[in-house]
């Protein structure tokens, strides 16, 4: 992956922003393991500095997506940072803050929402073969699916303190969706190295 | 209590999966509607 980007593609192109959007998904999960295993049982500090950080990749990659919606993409850029200084006077950074989290996944379903209307205007390559399509499907559906675990789990864990075995079900469906969404956008790459990305809204991937 | 927040988690996540997967079917059509 780092070959065929350092390589072959430009790190300011939607390559280059899925590529460290994969990274930073890899060290997060990674780090969390050893962070939880060596330093502290606790990996909502790592969660929350991921979504601190995936927050601008993701609004990168929109805006490289979808050029037009710069002033939506921005809004929704402030409000969730805004909010984020806020919330964490609220809620500690030990804390699954739901506040960054709910944030995000309504900011990038409704932005996912946008991009697909602007591929209906100009449809181009088969879906399946469409790297766009396969990158806001992997967003898409990751937020829309961990949305209602974001929004519970402050109150799951650290109100109620729900066992692990009850818990363990929605841990199961938020593992599934974060293995999915990376496959989806690795997949998204691949079809960008092999010059899938030359249609209408998809020739913006190279 | 805990028991039925966590249904709720998992009944509204299944009703929000099955509303992306009508969504993503419903685009599908239309996209290759108007391509064609």
């Amino acid at each position: 992956m780092v070959y065929f980007l350092l390589v072959r593609q430009k790190l300011n192109s939607i390559a280059g922003t899925l590529f460290f959007i994969l990274l930073i998904s890899f060290l997060a999960d990674f780090g969390s393991e050893i962070y939880v295993k060596y330093v502290f049982p606790n990996s909502y500090p790592i969660g929350n500095t991921w979504h601190l950080i995936n927050y601008i990749f993701v609004s990168i990659l929109f805006h490289q997506i979808i050029p037009n919606r710069k002033l939506i993409n921005g809004v929704l850029l402030i409000v969730f940072y805004t909010a984020a200084v806020v919330s964490f006077f609220y809620y500690s950074f030990m804390e699954a803050n739901p506040v960054i989290r709910v944030l995000s996944n309504v900011s990038f379903i409704v932005l996912s929402l946008l991009a697909y209307f602007e591929m209906l205007k100009t449809p181009g390559r088969a879906l399946n073969k469409n790297p766009i399509f396969w990158t806001l499907t992997a967003i898409f559906v990751f937020c829309s699916v961990t949305l209602l675990k974001n929004l519970f789990t402050q109150y799951l864990v650290f109100d109620l303190a729900v066992s692990k075995d009850l818990f363990a079900t929605i841990t199961l469906i938020y593992l599934l969706a974060n293995i999915g969404k990376n496959f989806a956008l690795f997949y998204s790459l691949i079809l960008i190295d092999k010059g899938y990305g030359d249609s209408k809204i998809a020739s913006k991937a190279t | 209590m805990i028991e039925v927040v966590v249904n709720i988690v998992l009944a509204g996540t299944a009703i929000l999966s099955v509303g992306v997967a009508w969504f993503l079917y419903a685009f599908s059509k239309a996209y290759h509607s108007r391509k064609q």
